[in-house]
């Protein structure tokens, strides 16, 4: 009878057997998802589809001005609200990591970033078919230069620093209800904080779309698909890595208060 | 830790807070203290108590510890703190080996997934390799006689059902030690036998057992050592049927006060305006004796003192039994004088009414006895005592099922070679088999 011992926690090995294990979770799980839905991948863009048709509606007659972009009208706002939607999915995915994996958490010892994990790989698979739709739309337009290249980046940037912060922020979102009623809005209509279906050249309001840390990957990821030179690259870099520090944090954060959170989850409650 | 130590608990500590809300905001505090490099210490918040407390014990590889206590000991805290679920306050659970926990059955089952999915998916969890899985599916979807439904969604299973596929699982990670708490009750009685007999498999093949049951029987028969957790303490370790036999007494002398200070209660009771009769006491009674506890198979008495304002008919005593371990707050019995004797006519003054069982059929446990006087055709009820305690204590009379029934063998062409073997006494089968 083998008497297997599990590696120590925080081990290269422990990290190993949790990437594995995230791996077999998300195989096993990601069927259960889609498993009621005949279009399936459709929805991933299917929102970011119909804000573009309504703000391009918008823009033709005359309400809402897009802005400059070097990318037609309905790509640029396009890519600007599938970056936002991947920011947004991103920061609720240690939560619902945590929600969906309930069950599991308060009955069986195993690793709690494999949870974690499992979510990431949904959501990186929801990223990847979005930016294989922008990419497809933006060749489709005639866009195929080098400068592609930093979408991909600006889309790994907006995953990056949306899971980072969720993970700050999801021990609190699990233990009061009232921040992640809070989050929940702040996510959904949070778009109209950024440069996505416009862009606002003074006053306040530029000043809150400015400060929105997904902004710079908005611009960025606008400028490198039309193949032009960034305007704000030392920005751009340092978004990409905030989003790198966070999730690293973050992933520890959760890791130290996971029993917390899961003799929470125990007693009943959130 | 030493060579043969599997489970050694040292010291161990663990408290919750009554107040929902408040274990929410001190689940933050303790999150800003977590990060600010602070430690758990001794002392307790408004609102929070141990629900175990200074627990320590080893257990050895191949050797089996039964748990017992009241609901609400910490049985269970402790068992979590030993599967990793849960974090002691104090001291350190240290385990060597796979743990199979067997908490709650089927740990991640997803209802959309069909049953062949959800026996990789909760392999997986319990931390077996993905070849070991298919290597081993075969013996699970044997073991949990699924072979026609596993394929189907696991939402189209009956819970029996789920419960097979879910020991069937636990039982196949090749566990060193077994983490058992009360899983062995659930199921059908084929289905339980068959739990059994895996567990006694392992244990031959030198599992270890770490057991929570409220069947003394199963205790017994399982367990090397019995540890009886009292408010969170260990109240004793030791041999497996001393430690049983103190905790069955300390159950019969909790039950025996408290009927003691009930009894008191209603001998001073008045008849109040308006009310006709009155219960003056009721008194569990044994071999003539005045006792708290019943003997499985035994015989068993209850005397219902009543007092009457007036002659009062037609009248009925009814006795329920509810169970406080197995089933709670079941009605297991019901019993009415109208029913089983007749209706009675009570004389102005005192009356005494018995209710005699020749063997009693419940099951070792406790239960909560309710009785009332009735009225009519309509029971109006005249009078209600609440909150009697009975303790029923078990010889291995009903073995492990949920009454006991009375019975005698009688064999045809075959001779009877050993006496009876006692509870908790080796098997001469178990012995041929091993």
């Amino acid at each position: 009878m083998t008497a297997a011992v599990p590696p120590s926690p925080g081990s290269f090995a422990a990290a190993r057997d949790a990437v594995a294990l995230s791996w077999r979770i998300f195989r096993r799980t990601i069927g259960a998802k889609y498993r009621k839905s005949f279009l399936g991948y459709f929805w991933m863009v299917a929102p970011a589809l119909l804000i573009t048709g309504g703000v391009v509606l918008a823009s033709d007659a005359g309400v809402v001005d897009p802005g400059s972009s070097p990318l037609p009208a309905m790509l640029s706002v396009f890519l600007g609200t599938l970056l936002w939607q991947v920011f947004a999915e991103a920061v609720d995915v240690p939560y619902q990591a945590f929600e969906g994996a309930r069950s599991y958490l308060t009955r069986v010892h195993f690793s709690r970033a494999a949870v974690l994990l499992a979510q990431l790989h949904e959501s990186l698979l929801t990223t990847a078919v979005r930016l294989l739709a922008v990419l497809v739309l933006l060749v489709a337009f005639g866009f195929w230069h080098p400068g592609l290249a930093l979408v991909p980046v600006a889309f790994a940037g907006a995953v990056l620093l949306g899971l980072g912060l969720g993970c700050f922020l999801m021990p609190v979102c699990q233990l009061f209800s009232d921040v992640q009623q809070t989050l929940k809005l702040v996510l959904a209509y949070g778009l109209f904080l950024t440069p996505a279906m416009y862009q606002p050249q003074s006053g306040w309001f530029a000043g809150i779309v400015g400060a929105n840390p997904v902004s710079p990957l908005i611009v960025a990821a606008r400028e490198a698909a039309g193949g032009v030179v960034l305007s704000q690259p030392t920005t751009f870099a340092l978004v990409i890595a905030a989003g790198v520090v966070a999730t690293i944090a973050g992933f520890a954060l959760v890791r130290a208060v996971a029993p917390i959170l899961i003799e929470r989850m125990l007693l009943g409650g959130r | 830790m030493a060579d043969d130590v599997c489970v050694e608990v040292q010291g161990v500590s663990k408290k919750f807070a009554r107040s929902l809300k408040r274990s929410f905001v001190y689940g933050a505090r303790d999150i800003a203290r977590l990060l600010l490099g602070g430690r758990d210490d001794d002392s307790l918040r408004p609102s929070e108590f141990w629900a175990v407390r200074d627990v320590s014990f080893v257990l050895r590889r191949g050797r089996s510890i039964g748990i017992v206590g009241q609901n609400g000991s910490g049985k269970t805290t402790l068992l979590r703190m030993i599967c990793g679920i849960l974090r002691p306050n104090l001291g350190h659970v240290r385990v060597h080996g796979r743990i199979a926990p067997m908490l709650a059955l089927g740990a991640g089952f997803k209802p959309v997934l069909s049953g062949r999915q959800n026996v990789f998916l909760n392999l997986a969890l319990l931390g077996v390799a993905e070849r070991d899985i298919r290597a081993r599916f075969d013996a699970i979807v044997d073991f949990a006689e699924l072979a026609d439904a596993i394929d189907a969604p696991l939402g189209t299973y009956s819970s029996g059902m789920q419960a097979r596929l879910g020991f069937a699982c636990a039982v196949h990670t090749e566990p060193s030690i077994l983490v058992v708490d009360e899983v062995l009750s659930v199921g059908d009685a084929k289905f339980r036998v068959k739990c059994r007999n895996k567990i006694n498999e392992l244990r031959r093949g030198g599992c270890s057992l770490l057991l929570v049951s409220h069947s003394p029987v199963l205790v017994e028969t399982l367990s090397d050592e019995c540890l009886w957790l009292r408010g969170g303490r260990v109240a004793a370790l030791g041999p497996a049927r001393e430690v049983q036999k103190r905790y069955e007494q300390d159950e019969v002398a909790q039950a025996a006060a408290g009927n003691e200070a009930k009894g008191a209660a209603l001998a001073s009771r008045q008849l109040t305006t308006g009310a006709r009769v009155a219960v003056r006491g009721v008194t569990l009674r044994s071999g003539g004796r005045d006792v708290a506890h019943w003997q499985v198979g035994g015989g068993g008495e209850l005397v219902v003192a009543l007092r009457a304002k007036e002659a009062t008919a037609p009248v009925s005593v009814n006795v329920m039994v509810f169970d406080l371990v197995h089933q709670v707050g079941e009605t297991v019995q019901l019993m009415m004088s109208s029913r089983d004797h007749g209706w009675l006519a009570l004389p102005a003054g005192d009356a005494e009414v018995a209710l005699e069982l020749s063997q009693v059929g419940l099951r070792a446990g406790r239960y909560r006895i309710k009785v009332s006087v009735s009225c009519g055709a309509l029971h109006d009820i005249l009078d209600v005592v609440d909150d009697v305690r009975l303790v029923v204590v078990d010889d291995g009379a009903a073995g492990h099922g949920t009454y006991f029934q009375p019975r005698a063998w009688r064999s045809v062409a075959a001779s009877v070679v050993a006496a009876p073997t006692a509870v908790g006494a080796d098997d001469p089968a178990d012995a041929d088999a091993g």
